[in-house]
């Protein structure tokens, strides 16, 4: 009997000892996997944009970076040669007061669709609908993921 | 007695509890806290969602022979509103084909008859098919849609053109009907290398001296690298008895004269040999990086190759200029004076008597790595020694696959992913070269790989992409095209590259006056192309020749239009109304000195493009160029004939 209670003691302080390093390892793991989580999801296209926002992404990267760049900033290759430029897209004060209504129309029916420049072309012959609408999803992405930094 | 009934009564009791246990096991599982964890959220959204039943769901697919419970717990599958739930409840997002006929596994794998999240999804010892990552998903559309290149699947694409590029088919068995690429014959490597110290350089590592050579690094030891360098070396003689021409005369005589290495470079320059050649990384990636190829190739070889690449390398993809003996002498002594690798590593062996059974050892080392699978070698004793067959690789069972002494996670993506990344981590017998890609390819590949199995599929899902009819001219015009290489960069009838402009109804885009001065002095019409057309030095009756071709042969009849258009001044007018103030055209082209630089510049339409052209072009872009930037306006056809009319009034003389 004795020696039930003396290993039911033992076992009682191993345990506390052994959840106690437990903890400090696991935080040290928990860091580490949250950094290479970090890294991941912001250098993997496949982690870091849901299947809608990879499509736009792609469409963006033809059509669109151009003019807008490849960040959406309005640094395109062709942007000075345009007047007026285009309006940086990851400036979140701009785009909190634009729908996604109004960036499917100006997607659509082009500048003039909106009382916009009409250098900015109607894409509406050009792309579905649905296409049109993941690409505005991937332009959301600009300012979510600066909100989120 | 009394015991026998106690004994009864116990088992009585603990019968009944395991009994009651079942129905409490189905009330607590995993699945019915998903689908109440569901209706809580849902009563949270603005917009009115259908709850959950609190039933097992499922799939039926007969024709797949597949029961998908995935249903179950990923609820709102289906429903557009949650399509930014968080998982499990998140809707899919919109493809091509309908879940009910399709089902889950068949695109994502795992086990659907699972009810629980682990067995589900995860790999296991009972379940060689967990739920494919995201980053290898479209293997599945690989699956039915064989060989098609679609655009819902760039991943796939991009990892068929790497598995073209890479010629895995050299040594591998593969599906897809990949052929051999152009790899360079060894014969008479003897004769091309300047010393044995370059050899064993470049075999040691390539990438070293050459960063984007598609060879991969066969880590060879220093003993192997040597005996390689001694056997090589020992080919003197090239391919069909092809004897290289001695240098002539004025090369002896001029190749250190100022004004005879600038007439070189001169026609280096002109020729745009950087177009396909980089010179230190600068320009095209199509061909070797030439700056110090002065320290790797003979001179005599070097003009040989200018003079008759198509001898001496038989199926090279570059053309052959038409450059005189005088100008080619120019352009080696233009290269041997420049294009020199200043700090080439010193030849520690010079001229070294090799042992003597090199041939023996080298052969065994060159049939061993299977150097004979990409690089031509005329010996009786080379013997192709290919590796696995990989058309149903992704049908591998976890337990065929040898995972060695690497740690990775016992899967076959895992596998595949390692393999192509680090295939000597998996042990040293192993013979496959490493090809250090980047992320992305070695993931499109893996999911290429992935998609090559061997389980039948009915035949109704199956999308077999058509094989195109190949285009093969003949005669005068099949040699001018061959000797100018015209189908490594132009389409002609769904042959040929992709970087230059199809040239499949030329003759209906442009005019013929235009086309003969453009061979002349070819320029680049669109400033954001990186690779140009080279001035290729063409003799005049072959213009003639082509130009006859393009007009009389490459053209579409549906791209002609009637007579009588109104031409007049109002309606240039109301053309050039609509390039600038309705459709905004200048964000792109220049007209007059202002515009942008996407699409070509359009002051000389006039003189180069046919008006039949202009008018169907505009109605409709992607009809002839899908993949092209310039939007289909949506314009009428009387706009689109005013915008025509103003376009052709754009000349270099009225």
């Amino acid at each position: 009997m004795r020696l039930i209670v003396f290993l039911f003691v033992l076992s009682l302080i191993s345990c506390h000892e052994l959840h106690k390093s437990g903890t400090a390892l696991q935080k040290d793991k928990d860091s580490l996997t949250a950094a290479i989580a970090d890294s991941l999801i912001h250098n993997d296209p496949w982690l870091r944009y849901t299947y809608p926002e990879r499509q736009g992404k792609q469409l963006f990267e033809q059509y669109c970076v151009i003019c807008h760049g490849q960040n959406g900033e309005g640094d395109g290759f062709n942007a000075y040669n345009l007047n007026p430029k285009p309006h940086s897209l990851s400036d979140s004060t701009y785009m909190r007061a634009l729908s996604i209504e109004t960036l499917t129309e100006s997607i659509s029916f082009g500048g003039k669709g909106v009382n916009k420049s009409v250098l900015m072309p109607a894409y509406q012959n050009t792309l579905s609908k649905t296409q049109i609408s993941n690409v505005v999803l991937y332009i959301e992405t600009f300012t979510q993921i600066k909100a989120g930094l | 007695m009394t015991k026998l009934r106690r004994v009864y009564l116990i088992t009585a009791i603990v019968f009944l509890g395991v009994l009651a246990i079942s129905p409490f096991k189905d009330y607590f599982s995993e699945w019915r806290a998903v689908q109440k964890k569901y209706n809580r959220y849902i009563e949270k959204l603005p917009q009115k969602v259908k709850p959950a039943l609190l039933v097992l769901k499922q799939i039926w697919v007969p024709k797949l022979n597949r029961i998908d419970r995935c249903i179950t717990c990923h609820t709102g599958i289906d429903d557009g509103k949650l399509a930014n739930a968080p998982l499990p409840f998140r809707s899919h997002s919109q493809i091509p084909h309908d879940i009910a006929t399709f089902g889950c596994t068949v695109c994502h794998n795992g086990q659907g008859l699972a009810t629980n999240f682990s067995d589900a999804h995860l790999p296991s010892a009972f379940w060689d098919k967990p739920v494919l990552p995201t980053r290898y998903v479209e293997s599945s559309c690989g699956r039915c849609h064989i060989n098609e290149n679609l655009k819902l699947t760039p991943a796939l694409n991009r990892g068929r053109q790497e598995i073209s590029e890479l010629n895995c088919i050299a040594c591998h068995d593969l599906n897809g009907g990949y052929k051999k690429s152009f790899i360079p014959s060894l014969n008479g490597i003897g004769n091309k290398v300047i010393n044995r110290n370059w050899l064993t350089h470049w075999l040691k590592n390539p990438r070293e001296i050459r960063p984007l050579t598609k060879m991969p690094n066969f880590k060879l030891s220093n003993k192997e690298v040597q005996i390689l360098s001694d056997f090589l070396m020992s080919f003197k003689s090239f391919s069909n008895g092809v004897k290289l021409d001695s240098l002539p005369e004025i090369y002896v005589k001029n190749k250190n004269a100022d004004d005879f290495i600038a007439l070189g470079k001169t026609r280096f320059s002109e020729s745009r040999c950087i177009s396909c050649h980089a010179v230190e990384g600068k320009g095209g990636h199509l061909a070797p990086d030439l700056a110090k190829i002065a320290s790797k190739a003979t001179e005599v070889w070097i003009f040989n190759c200018i003079n008759k690449v198509h001898l001496l390398q038989p199926g090279v993809e570059m053309p052959q200029f038409g450059f005189s003996i005088k100008e080619t002498a120019a352009i080696t002594s233009y290269i041997e004076s420049e294009f020199v690798d200043r700090d080439a590593p010193a030849d520690t062996v010079g001229v070294s008597q090799p042992p003597p059974n090199f041939f023996e050892q080298g052969v065994a080392l060159f049939n061993q790595y299977n150097c004979g699978g990409c690089h031509d070698l005329s010996s009786e004793k080379v013997a192709l020694n290919r590796g696995p067959d990989l058309t149903a690789i992704g049908s591998k069972k976890t337990y065929q696959i040898d995972f060695g002494t690497s740690n990775i996670p016992h899967t076959l993506y895992d596998y595949i992913d390692a393999k192509i990344r680090s295939p000597r981590a998996f042990g040293q017998s192993v013979r496959m070269p490493e090809y250090q890609l980047n992320e992305a390819d070695n993931q499109a590949i893996t999911a290429v790989l992935l998609s090559w199995q061997n389980e039948p599929l009915p035949r109704e899902f199956v999308r077999t992409a058509p094989h195109p009819a190949k285009f093969d001219p003949q005669g005068k015009v099949g040699q001018i095209i061959q000797k100018y290489s015209c189908l490594k960069c132009h389409t002609i009838n769904q042959t040929g590259g992709t970087i230059a402009p199809d040239l499949s109804i030329v003759g209906s885009q442009l005019q013929g006056k235009w086309v003969k001065s453009y061979f002349k002095v070819p320029y680049s019409l669109r400033p954001i192309m990186e690779e140009r057309m080279p001035n290729l030095f063409i003799a005049n009756d072959e213009i003639e020749t082509l130009t006859d071709y393009f007009f009389k042969v490459l053209i579409s009849d549906s791209l002609s239009i009637e007579n009588g258009w109104d031409n007049s001044a109002e309606a240039i007018a109301r053309g050039q109304g609509l390039f600038r103030e309705k459709y905004g055209c200048q964000s792109c082209h220049i007209v007059g000195g202002n515009g942008g630089y996407v699409g070509p510049p359009l002051d000389k339409t006039g003189d180069r493009l046919r008006p039949g052209w202009i008018y169907h072009w505009l109605l409709n872009p992607q009809k002839y160029k899908p993949e092209t930037l310039e939007p289909r306006a949506g314009l009428s056809e009387a706009e689109a004939k005013d915008l025509t009319v103003y376009l052709m009034s754009l000349k270099s003389e009225k």
